[in-house]
């Protein structure tokens, strides 16, 4: 029927509404088929390549230049990937102290598609410090610091302080119990030397701060300046040290330092390379927090290795030992353990 | 969509309802290719509401419904190209080039403008319907045709040529 009735109004705007309904709930079907397509094909392609593979052991060798005797601690499983193509994941973070290794909390990464908005986030919940960090702020919890022996600028010798407050601390710990201490050395020392002198101490020497060229490559940020000390709490430092495969699907844990000072400082060099080679500096600065890397390199592969302190573990009357060694100065006391009698 | 927004819509589309639906049966020359460019139009026009700058209503809702018609003629010509799709869609639609002419000879003689229409392009049988059925103004059509006040003007002249000459060739409306 050509004419215009109400009926054929009725009929037009119910299939109207129909039509309008099924469009919204087609694409809104749509959109769910493409978001599932999308996370299907991201999740493939994510589990095929493990781009986090490399984001996991890039943190944990950030870590251990950073952060005096921490360590991550991860057991191989996959990151989870955001449909914004973000990978979160986490690991333990843990000290040494004696033989024992001892879980000091967590790190967080958040490896987004940029770098600028990428992180990496240490949950401390030690029993000295409970406190969250990113690593690009380092002195923001009760971290070992270091003093550095004379001013790189004027070479003039900075003031050895002896804190006669840890080893009284020290002292008084009972017999069958662990700690880490600290300290700094009143002379810049080849890493192998500062072994050697400890060397006939029952402790093990787990971390040392390495002079990288501050003041002379470029200005360290942060640091405290006082009248007669200096100190950087952006250091680097040598520890056991971590290689790696080349699809970085194995990682190897470093050996003792105390052992293998040599092999720490060549993989560490092998592995500061590998990241300057192959990783944009947004990547290094931003997302693992390495500031003046490449001055870094260039320092130590032209001036070799320079200690100047160490963090050490052992028994603690071991430790208190440590305070007839002529050249140990700024002594820190960190956690202490009940000796493990099983396995020590 | 809120209800109240929805409700003011419907009734809005009650409203043009019929006499989008002639237009749009001149257009196409079928009833129920007519009905359902209708409720395609509505279709559309609440899609594209956003679109909508407070422009005369019902310019913009012809415009809409001329456009629903150009596509589903576009559609209707690459259906023609699929082997046994006549099978399904056997409505056909008015070309917007308009009838052959010389198929004026064969139209019995009248005296119904609208019946002669379809001899004109779909540009002109617009302008020409939306003009003398709907009475639009100026405004309106340059609205709806997305045309400046000069390219109306020159439009519909053309088109008022156009269809006498046709009306002379059918034969219609000759002084005794």
């Amino acid at each position: 029927m050509i004419e215009w009735s109400q009926e054929k109004e009725k009929k037009i705007l119910q299939k109207y509404r129909f039509t309008l309904t099924f469009r919204i709930l087609r694409i809104l079907l749509l959109c769910a088929v493409i978001y599932g397509l999308y996370i299907l094909s991201v999740s493939i392609i994510f589990e095929k390549t493990r781009p986090d593979r490399k984001h996991i052991y890039n943190s944990l060798m950030a870590l251990e230049w950073q952060q005096p005797n921490i360590k991550g601690q991860y057991s191989g499983s996959s990151a989870e990937i955001t449909p914004l193509l973000t990978q979160k994941f986490s690991y333990p973070l843990v000290k040494q102290v004696g033989k024992e290794n001892v879980m000091v909390g967590e790190m967080s990464l958040d490896k987004k598609i940029f770098n600028t908005s990428s992180s990496m986030k240490m949950n401390l919940t030690s029993k000295n410090s409970s406190s969250s960090s990113s690593l690009k702020s380092t002195n923001e919890f009760d971290k070992f610091s270091f003093n550095l022996p004379e001013d790189p600028r004027t070479g003039k010798a900075t003031s050895s302080q002896i804190n006669n407050g840890v080893w009284k601390t020290v002292e008084k710990l009972p017999e069958g119990t662990v700690a880490e201490l600290a300290f700094s050395t009143t002379t810049f020392m080849e890493p192998k030397k500062l072994t050697k002198m400890l060397e006939p101490y029952d402790v093990e020497v787990v971390w040392m701060p390495i002079y990288t060229g501050e003041f002379k490559s470029f200005d360290p940020f942060p640091t405290g300046e006082g009248s007669v000390n200096l100190t950087i709490y952006d250091s680097f430092g040598l520890s056991g040290g971590l290689k790696v495969s080349d699809d970085y699907s194995k990682i190897w844990v470093g050996q003792n330092l105390t052992n293998g000072v040599r092999d720490s400082q060549r993989v560490m060099l092998e592995n500061m390379e590998k990241l300057l080679n192959n990783e944009k500096k947004s990547y290094i600065e931003d997302f693992l927090g390495l500031s003046y890397l490449q001055e870094r390199y260039d320092y130590l592969k032209k001036n070799g290795f320079q200690a100047y302190g160490a963090v050490v573990t052992g028994p603690t009357k071991e430790l208190l030992k440590l305070k007839n060694i002529e050249g140990v100065s700024n002594q820190k006391l960190g956690d202490v353990e009940l000796w493990n009698w099983d396995n020590w | 969509m809120d209800r109240q927004r929805k409700n003011e819509l419907e009734q809005l589309y009650q409203e043009y309802a019929k006499s989008l639906y002639y237009f749009l049966l001149k257009m196409s020359g079928s009833v129920h290719i007519a009905e359902d460019l209708v409720q395609e139009t509505f279709v559309r026009a609440t899609v594209s509401l956003s679109f909508y700058k407070e422009e005369d209503v019902r310019a913009w809702l012809f415009k809409v419904a001329r456009n629903t018609y150009l596509d589903e003629w576009r559609k209707q010509k690459r259906r023609r190209t699929i082997p046994f799709a006549q099978l399904f869609w056997k409505d056909d639609m008015l070309s917007p080039y308009g009838l052959p002419e010389v198929d004026i000879l064969k139209q019995e003689v009248t005296e119904d403008i609208q019946s002669l229409l379809k001899f004109l392009p779909e540009n002109y049988r617009t302008i020409l319907y939306l003009r003398e059925y709907e009475q639009f103004t100026y405004q309106e059509l340059q609205e709806a045709l997305e045309l400046t006040e000069g390219q109306v003007k020159i439009l519909l002249h053309r088109a008022r040529k156009r269809l006498a000459e046709i009306i002379k060739k059918n034969g219609g409306f000759q002084d005794d």
